[in-house]
């Protein structure tokens, strides 16, 4: 199984077809963090806060369909996000996206090790540290070690394994159930989610709309896939993994309400235990405990070997010059090795809320929406200012977000850099006018 | 607040979002190869089509230098003679031949123009035979507008005088007759010449009724045949063909 080139490495031997395509972007982003947070939105922002997360997800993944449409036209042949951004920015701007896209990734990974942790304690009880040594220990080799044919090889028991636990799980639940039931338990435990037009719910919408945009339009491993697939089926691969990704969140989401129906909750954790005593049935058990290893680790090892080919590929190459593949290929090796180690220590040592952990990384990927649809839809390479105005709208926003809510700090940070770029478009205008006019005798 | 007819459908959609997921993704696995089998295929046929349809056309474009080479023979031979009228009337034939022109994009003409373009090949032989040659072409009214490959006539009446009328001596005798049976479309060209030796139905040039066995096999397969049927009286060619009209032109005379 080992790749013979660094190209196949990140690429694998072939490009993909459609269908490959979807079970690959799938495997990406049906997340630790689909499992718990989607249930966790709905949990405050009521049934509809679900499916409007649902939807966040799938509209995103959806427009990105047409920002991979107009890259691959401009820009047909490339390993990474990191090639188009050195073809497309003056290398300033490259390099402040590139450290973005570094941190942004780091992040998804301290997340997926987060959800990790969290089943992991949920699972066993032996020690933390243990269960999650051996998830980091099989995501380092199987994507780090194995690269892109090997993830592949994966991906497919485990978007069939997430399947079989979506469609079988809350139709055994419902079916032994019925609605009435769990309509009343809701209604008595937990009315509030039955609350259409809860004031914050659109403001969790708009500000979700502006990180899942940024997120997916800024995703490492997206924009890999995005070279791999056939240029012609770029877009309907995209936009149909955007149609089926809305299937997980909401599944999930009902597999939750089959949880609280019967009483009260501390908090998501204390709905995963629930979870685990509603499932007396050894086989839906052991389907939904595959069904979660399966949405972590996939998109674990889809970030992990994502990442390394950026910082092989981008970071690493313009520094050192003339390596042959088998050298790359180590270095891939031993960087998964490093930065799964990093995660790893940081998953140890730290447990946030995982939405707060999401929306905390909001503000930068709020930031980063405008520039990136502005250096994909301009032509010729772009000016250093797009990529700052994202770093300052980041910078401000941080300044700002204690003393507003997490939305607005949001909603700021999309808005800051989208101003800032507007500004500097219109006096680049003004000066190019002015330089005309002065030339002219 | 919700309602629970409301909440019932919202269950429902989370219960069939993952099994119309999965039925979407099975579909296209196992379909996308054959969906992309079914386009190259496609695309396969429609280059195979422009190759031949060049082919086509390279074998038509052959044709007409040769169809010239003989004319020009002709009028040659009246000027070696001295015919200075048949020569005269020879060259204004020529010229309304040669202000005729095909259209070379177009792989099937009506017969009627095929018909008016070999009229004037036989007006020049007219002239060179006089009263011995006697033609008799019979085309039924309806078959005017029916589509043929270009100088498919052409090329048999020439073949004609050169391989059999030439060498005859005393009255020569040129039948052409086109007829309709079973939506195909036959052509018979029946001279009273001699073939002589010759037993290859193709000419000197490797055209002649070689290029049309070609382009009929390249346009209709096997749908189309051609028979040559050679004796002391005579040589008789039979060509058919699928009846073909031009829709464009049905379409104005409606």
């Amino acid at each position: 199984m080992r790749s013979r080139t660094f190209q196949e490495y990140v690429q694998g031997p072939i490009q993909i077809g459609m269908g490959l395509g979807i079970i690959s972007l799938l495997a990406r982003w049906v997340t630790g963090t689909t499992i718990l947070s989607s249930p966790e939105s709905m949990v405050k922002y009521g049934v509809f806060g679900g499916i409007g997360y649902a939807l966040m997800g799938a509209i995103a993944l959806f427009m990105f369909s047409f920002i991979g449409k107009r890259v691959r036209q401009d820009f047909p042949e490339g390993l990474t996000i990191g090639d188009y951004l050195k073809a497309r920015l003056h290398p300033l701007g490259y390099w402040i996206l590139i450290v973005i896209l570094v941190i942004t990734s780091l992040h998804i990974l301290f997340i997926q090790g987060m959800a990790a942790s969290t089943l992991c304690q949920f699972l066993f009880d032996t020690p933390l540290y243990v269960g999650l040594f051996f998830f980091f220990a099989f995501c380092i080799l199987y994507a780090g070690f194995g690269g892109l044919k090997l993830i592949h090889g994966f991906a497919a028991f485990q978007v069939i394994s997430m399947f079989a636990a979506v469609i079988l799980i809350p139709l055994y639940f419902f079916v032994k159930e019925g609605i009435q039931p769990v309509y009343d338990g809701i209604r008595l435990y937990h009315p509030y989610m039955l609350v259409i037009n809860k004031y914050d719910l659109w403001s969790f919408l708009f500000a979700g709309l502006l990180v899942g945009f940024g997120q997916f339009f800024f995703d490492l491993t997206s924009w890999q896939r995005l070279f791999m697939i056939e240029m012609k089926k770029v877009r309907l691969t995209f936009s149909l993994s955007g149609l089926i990704w809305i299937i997980f969140p909401l599944s999930f989401s009902s597999l939750f309400i089959m949880v609280i129906f019967t009483g009260g909750f501390t908090d998501i954790h204390s709905i995963l235990a629930g979870l685990a005593n509603k499932i007396t049935t050894p086989f839906f058990f052991i389907l939904f405990v595959l069904c979660a290893i399966s949405a972590i680790t996939s998109t674990f090892g889809a970030c992990l070997h994502s990442l390394v080919s950026l910082i092989v590929a981008n970071i690493l190459e313009p520094l050192q010059t003339k390596k042959s593949d088998q050298q790359k290929i180590r270095m891939a090796c031993l960087l998964s090795i490093c930065i799964g180690g990093l995660v790893f220590v940081a998953t140890l040592f730290y447990s946030p809320n995982l939405l707060e952990l999401l929306f905390y990384s909001g503000n930068i990927y709020s930031a980063l929406l405008a520039p990136i649809l502005v250096i994909v839809f301009s032509k010729g390479k772009v000016a250093d200012y797009i990529p700052i105005s994202a770093v300052l709208a980041i910078v401000a926003s941080y300044i700002i977000q204690p003393h507003v809510s997490e939305f607005q700090s949001i909603w700021f940070s999309g808005l800051a850099s989208l101003t800032i770029l507007v500004i500097c478009t219109i006096l680049t205008l003004i000066k190019n006018k002015w330089r005309i006019l002065k030339t002219k005798p | 607040m919700l309602s629970y007819e409301g909440f019932t459908l919202i269950i429902m959609l989370f219960i069939l979002a993952p099994i119309m997921g999965a039925i979407a993704l099975l579909f296209l696995f196992i379909f996308e190869k054959r969906i992309d089998l079914l386009e190259n295929k496609n695309k396969e046929i429609r280059l195979e089509q422009a190759l031949q349809e060049a082919q086509y056309n390279k074998l038509n474009q052959q044709i007409q230098p040769h169809f010239l080479f003989n004319t020009l023979n002709v009028i040659l031979g009246l000027a070696r003679l001295n015919r200075t009228a048949e020569l005269i009337r020879a060259l204004e034939a020529f010229s309304q031949f040669l202000k005729f022109k095909y259209k070379a994009s177009e792989p099937l003409i009506p017969l009627s123009q095929e018909i008016q373009y070999t009229q004037h090949y036989l007006d020049i032989q007219t002239l060179r035979f006089g009263d011995r040659l006697k033609i008799d072409m019979e085309c039924p009214e309806p078959l005017s507008t029916a589509l043929v490959p270009p100088f498919i006539l052409q090329t048999l009446v020439e073949n004609s005088f050169k391989h059999g009328l030439e060498k005859k001596v005393g009255e020569a005798l040129l039948h052409i007759r086109f007829y309709l049976e079973s939506q195909m479309v036959y052509l018979e060209v029946a001279d009273n010449g001699l073939m002589g030796n010759e037993s290859s139905v193709t000419d000197d040039g490797g055209h002649g009724l070689d290029n049309i066995q070609k382009r009929l096999y390249l346009y209709f397969n096997d749908r189309a045949q051609l028979h040559i049927a050679s004796n002391e009286s005579g040589t008789k060619v039979e060509v058919s063909w699928p009846l073909v009209f031009d829709r464009k032109m049905e379409e104005a005379e409606e």
